[in-house]
């Protein structure tokens, strides 16, 4: 132990060493060995060949870059994705402060369970769900139409279905961050309230200088979590909902591979998506780690 | 004690390595049967049993008579019984296509299954599956050479430089592929119309159904099928490839005959007439409307009796039956439907196989109980086999008489008619073909909605096939230029082409963009591919 302590000390910890190899080969083999199969997306896949498809370099990249409606695809997901991350912090925050002050622990956790079902539900059956209420006969444009403000076309008009994606999928979803956030809350100290309050601080100066710098740290990790999955806007929710009508806002690059690769049997085009995806979001992950770091001194490690 | 723990560890660790890199399937050629020597005759059985492998496309949990299932039935136990061939599943399932492209990469293939043109290409290509040209020169029956001869386009297509690797399996016949528009009969008769002769009379029909019945005049989906098969009537093709008059290839989907329709549709959209709401409907919801009667006309294959109808007449009774009339031309001459290259897959077998003509007799077993065993066989006999679910025990080893269901609608027409007639029905001459007949005769005695289809297809005087059948005798059709497979590009790109003209379509159609954009749109279909696919179509398929 002496003088020792610092460093790489296997004759003491060699029990923690040894139970941590288990789960060091599991990633080895199930994550670091089909790494191979990246090789896919650079070949002309052939599946009898496996591996010793003829190899075509950067191809399929330039195949997929060349289509017309492809590089749409991606300011559609980066659109959708990115106001439904932002709304999915904002919305779930606010709730959960509003939550936090209410008086009756009775209100309060009816209430949280009642915003926290959707989260359940499948989008196979929300997307049915959906799909009628927002028709042109259904419940809300029945409502808009008495209350005079005409019908909203919301899955078949373009400029409105990525809010509706955007909107339904912050609504299904914000019941789940609104418990993260709820937790959070509950580990700040008491007793900072108790002496603002003593100091004559009213509720809002509380909410804007105790309990939001301090639920800053989960929310920066809640972000810098969800920024890896930025190019993924929600594949069962869209590809449930739209429709040839609204590809130019619509189409996101999981639906527009899935009719491209997997309806055709594509696997070269999907792998080398998927590498353009993983590529992307590692660069955000990073990025937002170091951000993260920079502005906020969180760090993992 | 720290050395020999690290020993261990690094063992185990190596050991946990090797297994997970080095468990690649082993090759499954151990399992060979050895080779039998045939007989000469090629309806003899063998000497000693062969065994011979399949896989087989159907559901595994398909409900048969008695102890039956897909390694046990009528089928299995002639080859058994006639040529000594004991043919086993290797597995049964209808996710067939991911199970197969399993069984390719792990090369554990059956002795016999069947693939789709792109596996063919795949096999081929990776040195898989067999030249059948000794076999089938050797042991094919008559009836198979004489599709080999009479469908010789076809069969090329089963070539690479001119050798057969894959037998087509074919199609039912050109009479399956027509258009028609189908019209409730109650409402049809309630308002006193009479059939459609131009567009203008199907439009009137229509939207006086829906003023008098609700719902909407003509129903439409996503995929805008509807429109496609309406625009027939403007000598539209949008399905198929078109030769133009100075002998080039072109899709008919960008052809000036499509861009008419289209803007004709796009005023029946803006007059209301097509279902405001089918930019978010798809097929299946089309058709829930249908079946709750929200319609009284629809353009349609001749399926749809069988889809949506039974479920439409279980929810609206039976005289809410749909008959079908010929889709009426813009400048009243005759209508020419388009025909399409049509084929179900293709026959292939493993290059190791030991005994491939003991599949060869399988597969002209199956030729022969369509083509020759009426009156050779027992009546008891054939029924068994094509009755029930048993016809789907040959999916992967059948080879269709493309003249099949044109003799089929000859045959149960001329029985079902008979039969209204109050004349004695010798069903027995029917041969493979009684199912047809008697659930037209059940619809008629007990309104059975499962024989809906069939009374429509065939044996209503005006029926599907009745139509169609004027259209085959009298060449009454366009054909596909591209009488093949896909060429390269359109089996990449197909849909995604596709997808560019239905997505523009929907604009001009719901009016966001002028009928005017069709010219941009066909430009951007030939940036993405559209052009190099109409060049391969020419150099493959022109002359």
């Amino acid at each position: 132990m002496k003088g020792k302590s610092k460093g790489f000390n296997i004759k003491n910890l060699w029990q923690y060493y040894a139970m941590l190899i288990p789960g060091v080969i599991l990633t080895f083999i199930f994550s670091y060995i089909p790494l191979y199969g990246v090789i896919i997306a650079f070949e002309k896949y052939n599946v009898g060949l496996g591996f010793n498809s003829p190899w075509v370099g950067l191809d399929n990249f330039r195949y997929l870059f060349s289509q017309p409606t492809f590089t749409r695809t991606i300011w559609n997901t980066l659109y959708i994705s990115v106001w439904k991350l932002a709304l999915g912090i904002v919305v779930p925050v606010t709730i959960a402060v509003l939550l936090n002050e209410m008086r009756s622990e009775k209100l309060k956790r009816f209430y949280q369970t009642l915003i926290y079902i959707p989260n359940f539900l499948s989008w196979i059956i929300m997307a049915g769900v959906l799909m009628d209420i927002l028709s042109s006969t259904g419940a809300i444009n029945t409502i808009l139409a008495k209350l005079g403000m005409g019908t909203v076309n919301f899955l078949g008009d373009a400029k409105v279905f990525p809010w509706t994606m955007i909107v339904s999928d912050v609504w299904k979803g914000f019941g789940y961050g609104t418990i993260v956030y709820l937790a959070a809350l509950t580990g700040i100290d008491p007793s900072l309230y108790e002496s603002a309050m003593l100091d004559g601080a009213t509720r809002w100066q509380q909410i804007k200088n105790i309990t939001i710098p301090l639920l800053m740290p989960t929310i920066i990790l809640m972000t810098v979590l969800s920024l890896g999955s930025v190019l993924n806007a929600g594949f069962d929710q869209v590809y449930n909902l739209y429709s040839p009508a609204v590809w130019e806002t619509g189409d996101i690059i999981d639906t527009y591979v899935y009719r491209l690769g997997i309806q055709q049997a594509q696997y070269s085009v999907g792998a080398a998506v998927g590498l353009f995806k993983s590529l992307v979001s590692a660069i955000m992950v990073i990025t937002s780690y170091r951000l993260a770091d920079k502005l906020a001194g969180y760090r993992i490690l | 004690m720290q050395k020999t723990s690290k020993k261990i560890l690094t063992s185990a660790l190596a050991g946990m390595m090797l297994t997970g890199c080095m468990s690649k399937p082993t090759s499954p050629a151990a399992t060979d049967s050895s080779r039998v020597e045939p007989p000469a005759d090629i309806w003899a059985p063998y000497s000693e049993e062969v065994t011979v492998t399949a896989f087989v496309p159907e559901n595994s949990g398909t409900e048969f008579q008695g102890d039956d299932d897909y390694g046990n039935n009528p089928w299995y136990r002639a080859y058994k019984e006639r040529f000594n061939i004991n043919l086993q599943n290797k597995w049964v399932s209808n996710d067939y296509d991911t199970k197969l492209n399993l069984a390719i990469a792990d090369k554990d293939l059956a002795d016999v299954f069947y693939v789709d043109a792109a596996r063919l290409n795949t096999l081929h290509e990776a040195g898989l599956i067999m030249n059948l040209e000794e076999v089938f020169d050797s042991y094919a029956s008559d009836v198979l050479k004489g599709y080999r001869k009479d469908y010789a386009d076809t069969w090329e297509t089963g070539c690479f430089d001119g050798e057969l690797y894959g037998m087509p399996q074919m199609n039912y016949g050109i009479i399956d592929q027509f258009q028609y528009i189908w019209i409730r009969q109650d409402w049809m008769k309630e308002c006193g119309f009479e059939a459609p002769k131009s567009m203008d009379d199907v439009i009137t029909i229509a939207t006086t159904f829906a003023e008098k019945y609700g719902g909407y005049a003509l129903p439409e989906c996503q995929t805008l099928e509807n429109l496609f098969r309406l625009a027939l009537s403007w000598g539209a093709h949008p399905d198929i490839w078109v030769t133009k008059d100075d002998g080039t290839i072109e899709y008919g989907m960008i052809q000036p005959e499509m861009k008419a329709a289209l803007e004709q549709y796009a005023q029946w959209y803006k007059d209301g007439i097509v279902n405001p709401n089918f930019t978010t409907l798809n097929w299946d919801k089309m058709m829930q409307g249908m079946i709750n009667g929200e319609c009284g006309v629809i353009p349609f294959a001749q399926w749809f009796g069988y889809n949506p109808l039974p479920d439409l007449i279980k929810n609206q009774g039976p005289e809410a039956i749909f008959f079908p009339y010929e889709i009426p031309t813009q400048d009243g001459s005759d209508i020419l439907g388009s025909v399409k290259f049509n084929n179900e897959g293709y026959v292939v077998i493993r290059k190791d196989c030991a005994n491939p003509e003991a599949i060869m007799k399988i597969v002209n077993f199956y030729a022969y109980t369509v083509n020759d065993a009426v009156g050779k066989e027992t009546n008891e006999y054939l029924s068994s086999l094509h009755s029930f679910n048993y016809p789907n025990c040959v999916r992967e080893t059948r080879i269709i008489n493309p003249k099949n269901d044109y003799n089929q609608f000859l045959q149960v027409k001329d029985a079902f008619d008979r039969w209204q007639a109050g004349e004695e029905v010798d069903t027995s001459a029917l041969g493979t073909n009684i199912s047809k007949y008697e659930s037209c005769v059940n619809w008629i005695t007990s309104q059975d909605p499962n024989g809906v289809g069939d009374f429509l297809q065939q044996g209503n005087d005006r029926s599907a096939y009745g139509i169609a059948k004027k259209y085959v005798d009298e060449e009454q059709y366009v054909q596909d230029a591209k009488w093949g497979p896909d060429t390269p590009t359109l089996q990449s790109a197909g849909s995604t082409l596709n997808d560019i003209l239905i997505e523009g379509f929907t604009k001009i159609i719901t009016g966001e963009k002028s009928i005017d954009y069709f010219d941009e749109l066909v430009e951007q279909w030939k940036t993405a591919g559209g052009e190099q696919a109409t060049k391969e179509i020419n150099d493959t398929y022109g002359k």
